[in-house]
């Protein structure tokens, strides 16, 4: 195992290997492709944009949660279907 | 008689070390903090029962341990040691994360970059303290705060120290709960906790398909040794994403990465055999990680703070403290002291950005530290 290879410890471990060096590099690195990332998808919708006027996205459209849109009134049919089958239920239970 | 003796001489009890019963112990507070405190269930109990099964100890002649050639574990440790499993599990986190909160407030990837100066502090603390690059790189790590970054990188950079890294990452994971908050606390002010945020817009499914394509292109152009983690990691999102093909995605979020998970954690804490693992380095693995990741959430509250001081839009510094991967729990905590000061104050899905914009940077850090040191 050469785990503590007898360097002893110390600043000049550091040096040698370059440590400051590559730390900021490593730094940068990850720092620039992540800003490159958050600069193409900042872009992104109008880019997306610019493309639906010639290939229209299809209706289906998702919410942040990745759950489909619906109407109002299939929100009020299921909250009534709810409340229906917790009236049968506790009817039930009585 | 003799007999007997010879048989009672090939027994646990005979051959059993000081250093055996210690490693049991804890690898039995790992399967109590699983199973009591629910701190990451998945993987402490698999970890803690695999260390109970390294270190049970065996006759030299019987090939049963992790390290012992042509043994049942050996086989299934090979996973751990060519680096097979991590790009496996990061395919199924891709194909159940949701990148949309990122996707939608892009800033807060930044807040993921940021988190991964406790890696590049603690390589230089490392250097410091005699390791060597190889090591010191593999130790860094563990301040990405993502157990299957760490154990690739260590498996590829200083394979000799896999089982004390991974044993660091996992349980500094599981204590997100524990570790972050004095730090979030430390440095943040109430005024600073209550920052509400603006919920997030709704993104096209044209965003979320076109997003894993280009951030993989990006990443793996410019640091191609992250390509296996982050490779996975967007092929997974695709997978999930695209709607085409619900059924590999399912797979590769629920049975693949459960299966891979069992593999892992177990062979993982196998590998602690006390002999091995109950050294003076080990001590300082964990200290050092420790200090890695104190840094990398230091980091990320820290960088919330400067970017507020340029931008209109306030951030809540707390969910900078997310940028350090560990998915989900580090948002999960920000959310859950965000909601201590104001209780309709909702940070968990703007945590997520940098949260998972953290698994990204750390892959990305893992890629460059394995192309710099690799021999």
């Amino acid at each position: 195992m050469n785990v503590l290879s007898g360097l002893g410890h110390g600043w000049h471990n550091v040096v040698s290997a370059n440590g400051v060096t590559i730390s900021i590099i490593g730094m940068l690195l990850v720092f620039f492709s992540l800003a490159v990332i958050t600069l193409i998808i900042s872009s992104t919708p109008y880019i997306l944009k610019l493309v639906s006027r010639f290939y229209p996205e299809q209706e289906e459209s998702v919410t942040g949660n990745g759950v489909k849109k619906v109407s109002e009134m299939d929100i009020v049919a299921a909250i009534g279907a709810a409340l229906c089958h917790s009236m049968d239920s506790s009817n039930n239970r009585m | 008689m003799e007999f007997f003796i010879d048989f009672f001489k090939s027994t646990g009890f005979y051959l059993m070390t000081p250093g055996n019963i210690m490693m049991i112990v804890i690898g039995l507070i790992f399967i109590s903090l699983a199973i009591i405190k629910h701190y990451e269930p998945l993987l402490l109990l698999p970890i803690g029962f695999g260390i109970i099964v390294g270190n049970i100890p065996s006759l030299a002649s019987m090939p049963l341990g992790v390290y012992d050639k042509g043994s049942v574990l050996q086989y299934i440790y090979f996973g751990v040691t060519q680096g097979i499993f991590p790009p496996l599990i990061f395919l199924g986190i891709g194909a159940m994360t949701d990148f949309s909160t990122m996707l939608s407030n892009p800033r807060l990837i930044l807040l993921g970059a940021a988190a991964q100066i406790g890696i590049f502090l603690t390589l230089m603390g490392s250097l410091y303290l005699g390791f060597s690059p190889q090591e010191a790189g593999s130790i860094g790590i563990i301040g990405g705060a993502d157990g299957p970054t760490a154990i690739f990188l260590t498996a590829k950079l200083a394979p000799h120290l896999l089982g004390a890294v991974a044993i660091a990452a996992y349980s500094y994971m599981a204590l997100v709960p524990v570790i972050q908050p004095p730090i979030m606390y430390l440095l943040t002010t109430k005024k600073e906790r209550l920052i509400r945020m603006k919920p997030p817009r709704v993104v096209s499914k044209r965003e979320k398909i076109f997003f894993p394509i280009i951030a993989f292109l990006v990443s793996a152009l410019i640091v191609p040794g992250s390509l296996s983690l982050t490779g996975m990691l967007f092929f997974g999102n695709l997978l999930k994403e695209s709607f085409v093909t619900e059924r590999l995605a399912q797979t590769a979020r629920t049975a693949l990465i459960d299966i891979v998970t069992i593999l892992l954690g177990l062979t993982v804490g196998a590998s602690t055999q006390a002999q091995t693992f109950l050294t003076k380095e080990s001590i300082l693995i964990f200290v050092m990680g420790a200090t890695s990741f104190a840094i990398a959430t230091a980091g990320g509250v820290i960088f919330a703070k400067i970017m507020n001081l340029f931008s209109k839009e306030k951030i809540n510094p707390l969910i900078g403290a997310a940028g350090v991967s560990a998915v989900p729990d580090s948002a999960r905590v920000a959310q859950l002291i965000g909601q201590k000061e104001d209780p309709h104050n909702h940070l968990l899905m703007h945590a997520m950005a940098p949260n998972v914009a953290g698994v990204v940077g750390s892959a990305i850090a893992a890629g460059f530290l394995w192309s710099l040191f690799v021999k």
